[in-house]
């Protein structure tokens, strides 16, 4: 690894005031589980290196005005572990609770999985469905951005250098709101998704009055699976309809072909996972 | 002795006290690296290290030329270059190697070393490398072996049989993923010789190696093994070259210098298991016995020979399995390509020819209507079996039993009449396979097959035992020191076993082949019992009872109704200079191999065993998981059962990464899974329920009856496990590892109603 500065800020300001300054060549330090091996590789050799771990009023869970609050440097072992993200977003909780390792989920955070913008992030399909916003900062003020809009490809994101991920949330949905998260990786745990689903639905009576559809691993960001979404709309969950709209998923994305998997084998997970999801929700009418 | 006892490096290993060669950190001592060829086969024009040399902290960088002695580090076939020359043959051969204060400044040196290319066509399948007109490997042709057993009259056999099956099955290269990765530190004395600490299975391997480079008498080089990490065969050969690596820049710097490579330089530079292409024809009576087997193997070597022709001998007579089979004809046969060296993998050419014929096996007994468990009971070696080798067996033959043992501990009739589904797309199944392993070198490597002990009693009563074979997580000293304990009569703790160097034992060969117990054992003993014999004249005269009722036991010489303690004989001992030291030495029982027929006692003698393997598979996504898995082995006596049963369930971890998830890919030459995030093994959620079972058959020539076993329980799981996919789906995978992708292509196409 080169050498390098090491900074640790005390506020917000303070690292919003160090990453405007040195511009392209910092990087921020949350948990680390990326960034470090990413510098190991020399794929990123940034001249500073800001660590905002010990910025506490960026951690936590809570709900208020409507929203699930979470602060970016909460822990993935934190999320998977809070009742309010297990009652009001239940895909979150199951992202979170797949991703790496014990050690890695005690360390890794929320933010630094949405910055780091991997197609394969545990967290990002279910942040797409449950309509999660991100709080992006600067000294010169701040903005929401949807999540399914931050990702711009692998590694790729609409942050600017200056900026800092300041908080997360999604709004507290209504009741009948539901939502799941599968994956499948070549092994059960330490394991890169070859494909996963993530969806958010509300349901009345056995209709579908609304669904959300997010697929990881299977596009350079992650994508909506619309067209499922449409025929799943207004209807009750039966049979064929899953084997229906699981088939149109799986048509839906672009996956790569790679060491993981085909891109006729990530279409096949993508139904399988969304079949085994709608399944389960139909099972439980 | 034949107690579970805790591991006597144990608690140092899960303390962190444990020393391995890493964190050995001595004065002025210097970090080496190595270039690595980016192409798989190229011609090298020309190397500027100039701008290299001239950066500051760097202190030496080392081409091929300046090599002392010759450039040559092949174990079995002067085949292959330390430093490569002229030609690479694989992206993991070195082209150059620098010293420098940190191993940053090292890697910084490395980027700044010009080398010139003209790449050149490669090879990169066996098919392609004995194809006509391909590119060659090394200047001799691409055929590197070509083995052959000759049993029999195979026509005649095949006319007799009822049922005839021929089926082609491909294994892939696996990576053996020890803990620590390969390192050494070579440091450079004041009279002129050499000394290396290192992780390392071999160390003769090694001194040989490292003194052929230098071009030093061996005397002059001394290799000291370092607590070390895991080895699976990976650190049979490959650490000769790190060795030789490091002690080269030592050589030239004066300095000391420690290379420990990443996990990265390691999965390029290591060997990997062999991939194969396995062809069986195998036919049977309507009874179900096995009368013919025509088998034609087809392994990549990779671009050296490295311990392929050896791997090779036990695919040969291993290739028919544990089974008594009247007409047999087997052809294996060893190609170069441009990929990373095929070499010493546990279980050594052996579970890849076991997937092939416990398939077929399996394949007859369901054609046939017939039980997996009965065919095999039915063919299975028993003694006075002749093998295909023609070898009758008179000693120690407990396939039987363990295949009984396994039968019965898993339930196995009842759970085959289970209905295999539980639930709409998720099935179950049960998978039985068998295997048999010859201990030691066999007749290849009978010249290597001889190890020594040098044993020292101390004043204090205390007992040293220096062994030439390696502890590298096996369990080795354990139980050398346990049946030191046992012969002298002493408890467990009075023993201490030292680490393996080259100046305090003479040349005990490889510590592979599932040998160690055996051969370190017995040299124990023999070295005991010279000193047993000087204690118990003294004892005689001292208690005035005959030599021949006297016993060592329980820290006491007694016998007569006189007795003496221990400590205080030794004493006497001293006082009268008598001497308590010895040497001792165990050669192996002889063994032969005619290279025409096949015909001869490969082995002085086998181990046995029977897996049963349970799964689960999900029909969308393909996903297999293993259950539990039951493991019968024969080891003869198990002289640590609590290590034998650690040994089985490794082997069945080891075993199952093998046959669902271990596959370490090569396009064109180049690597596909470059670290441990993308060739991917077990975590300790994927792994079964392991059920150990230990069978002793005892074997003569063992030491209190002990046969090896390090190899053996890796052998049979990815049969087993593949049977018990087609007990639960019905479909038949012939190629490994078994990935979820390829089962669901097979569940679709097989079973067009999914």
């Amino acid at each position: 690894m080169e050498t390098f500065r090491y900074s640790v800020p005390r506020s917000v300001e303070e690292a919003l005031h160090l990453i405007k300054e040195e511009g392209q060549a910092a990087k921020l330090l949350a948990g680390g589980t990326d960034l470090l091996v990413q510098m190991k590789e020399g794929l990123f050799r940034p001249s500073l290196v800001v660590d905002i771990g010990s910025l506490h009023q960026l951690r936590g869970i809570r709900k208020e005005e409507g929203f699930i609050w979470i602060g970016p440097l909460t822990t993935h072992h934190d999320l998977a572990h809070s009742a309010l993200i297990q009652r009001h977003g239940l895909a979150l909780a199951q992202g979170a609770s797949k991703v790496g390792s014990p050690q890695i989920r005690q360390r890794g955070t929320l933010g630094g999985n949405i910055a780091n913008a991997s197609p394969a992030a545990d967290t990002l399909p279910p942040l797409v469905v449950l309509e999660a916003e991100v709080q992006v900062s600067s000294l010169t003020g701040s903005r929401w951005v949807p999540v399914e809009s931050v990702m711009e490809g692998p590694s790729q994101t609409v942050l600017r250098p200056e900026e800092l991920i300041t908080a997360v949330r999604f709004p507290v949905q209504e009741k009948g709101f539901r939502s799941q998260y599968e994956k499948f990786g070549s092994r059960r745990a330490l394991s890169i998704a070859v494909a996963s689903v993530a969806a958010g639905a509300y349901q009345e009576k056995g209709c579908v009055k609304k669904i959300t559809i997010a697929l990881g691993s299977v596009s350079p960001s992650i994508v909506r699976a619309s067209q499922a979404e449409e025929l799943l709309t207004g209807k009750a969950l039966e049979q064929s309809l899953i084997a229906r709209a699981s088939t149109s998923a799986g048509q839906a994305c672009c996956p790569l072909d790679d060491v993981r998997g085909s891109i006729w084998y990530r279409r096949q997970l993508v139904a399988a996972l969304l079949a085994r999801i709608l399944q389960s929700w139909m099972n439980d009418e | 002795m034949g107690q579970p006892v805790k591991r006597i490096d144990a608690r140092s290993k899960v303390t962190g006290r444990a020393r391995y060669v890493a964190d050995v950190k001595i004065q002025g001592m210097l970090y080496g690296k190595m270039l690595f060829s980016p192409h798989a086969h190229a011609h090298i024009k020309g190397i500027d290290t100039s701008k290299a040399e001239g950066l500051p902290g760097v202190w030496a960088v080392i081409t091929a030329q300046h090599i002392p002695g010759e450039n040559q580090i092949g174990v079995v076939t002067p085949d292959q270059p330390l430093l490569a020359q002229e030609t690479v043959r694989f992206v993991g051969d070195c082209v150059a190697l620098v010293a420098a204060e940190s191993a940053s400044v090292a890697e910084k040196a490395l980027g700044l070393i010009r080398v010139d290319y003209q790449t050149l066509p490669g090879v990169y399948t066996a098919q392609e490398a004995l194809g006509e007109n391909s590119p060659l490997v090394h200047q001799g042709g691409n055929l590197l072996t070509h083995l052959k057993i000759r049993k029999g009259d195979l026509k005649k056999g095949i006319g007799e049989c009822d049922i005839l099956l021929e089926e082609t099955f491909h294994t892939q290269r696996q990576e053996h993923v020890y803990i620590e990765t390969i390192g050494a530190l070579a440091i450079p004395e004041g009279d002129g010789s050499m000394t290396i600490l290192g992780s390392i299975q071999c160390p003769f391997y090694v001194q040989k190696g490292v003194a052929h480079v230098l071009g030093l008498p061996m005397n002059k080089v001394r290799i000291v093994q370092a607590t070390t990490g895991g080895g699976f065969g990976g650190k049979e050969d490959v650490p000769s070259e790190i060795c030789g690596f490091a002690s080269l820049l030592a050589w030239k710097t004066h300095r000391p210098v420690q290379m420990i490579l990443t996990r990265e330089e390691d999965l390029r530079r290591s060997s990997k298991r062999h991939p194969m292409s396995v062809t069986y024809k195998m036919g049977a009576t309507k009874g179900g016995k096995i009368l013919c087997a025509q088998i034609e193997v087809l392994a990549d070597v990779g671009a050296y020979a490295t311990l392929s022709p050896v791997v090779m001998f036990r695919s040969t007579v291993h290739a028919t399995g544990p089974y008594e089979i009247p007409h047999v004809k087997v052809d294996t046969y060893g190609a170069y390509t441009n990929n990373i060296p095929s070499g010493a993998m546990r279980g050594f050419g052996t579970p890849e020819v076991t997937f092939a014929h416990e398939s077929m096996v399996d394949e007859l007994a369901a054609k046939l209507n017939m039980d997996p468990i009965q065919i095999r009971l039915i063919n299975g070696l028993r003694l006075g079996s002749q093998t295909a080798t023609g070898q009758v067996l008179r000693e120690s033959v407990g396939l039987e039993e363990t295949i009984v043992k396994a039968k019965e501990a898993c339930d196995w009739e009842s759970k085959r009449a289970e209905d295999k589904r539980i639930g709409p797309s998720r099935r179950r199944g049960l998978g039985a396979s068998a295997m048999f392993y010859g201990v030691s070198l066999g007749a290849k490597g009978w010249p290597l097959d001889g190890s020594a002990a040098a044993v020292q009693v101390h004043q204090d009563g205390s007992v040293s035992v220096a062994i030439g074979g390696t502890e590298m997580g096996q369990g080795a000293q354990t139980v050398v020191a346990q049946m030191a304990a046992e012969c002298m009569g002493l408890s467990l703790d009075r023993i201490a076993i030292l680490a393996t160097d080259t100046s305090l034992v003479p040349d005990s060969g490889p510590t592979v082949a599932s040998r160690t117990t055996v051969f370190s054992g017995n040299a124990t003993l023999n070295a005991l019992e010279q000193i047993k014999r000087s204690m118990t004249e003294l004892a005689s005269e001292l208690l005035a009872v005959a030599p021949e009722k006297l016993d060592f036991r329980d820290g006491q010489v007694l016998g007569g109704g006189k007795k003496i303690s221990f400590d205080q004989l030794v004493q006497h001992c001293y006082s009268r200079n008598i001497n308590l030291g010895a040497e001792g030495w165990f050669v192996s029982p002889p063994c032969s191999f005619d290279e025409e027929t096949g015909q001869g006692d490969a082995y002085y003698v086998y181990g046995y065993g029977t897996q049963i393997a349970e799964v689960e598979v999900d029909l969308d996504t393909g996903q297999v998981q293993v259950l539990r898995v039951t493991a019968a082995h024969d080891v003869g006596k198990a002289i640590n059962p609590q290590g034998v049963s650690c040994q089985i369930e490794g082997g069945v971890v080891q075993g199952v990464g093998y046959a669902l998830l271990e596959n370490f890919m090569m396009v064109k030459g180049q690597i596909q899974t470059p670290d441990l995030a993308t060739y991917t093994i077990p975590t300790s959620l994927d792994v079964p329920q392991v059920e150990p079972i230990i069978v002793e058959a005892i074997s003569e020539k063992g030491p209190y009856g002990a046969k090896g076993l390090g190899e053996q329980p890796i052998i049979p799981t990815a049969a087993a496990v593949a049977n018990a996919i087609h007990d639960a789906t019905g479909i038949r995978i012939t190629k490994l590892p078994i990935g979820p992708e390829a089962l669901r292509r097979a569940l679709l196409e097989e079973r067009k109603e999914l």
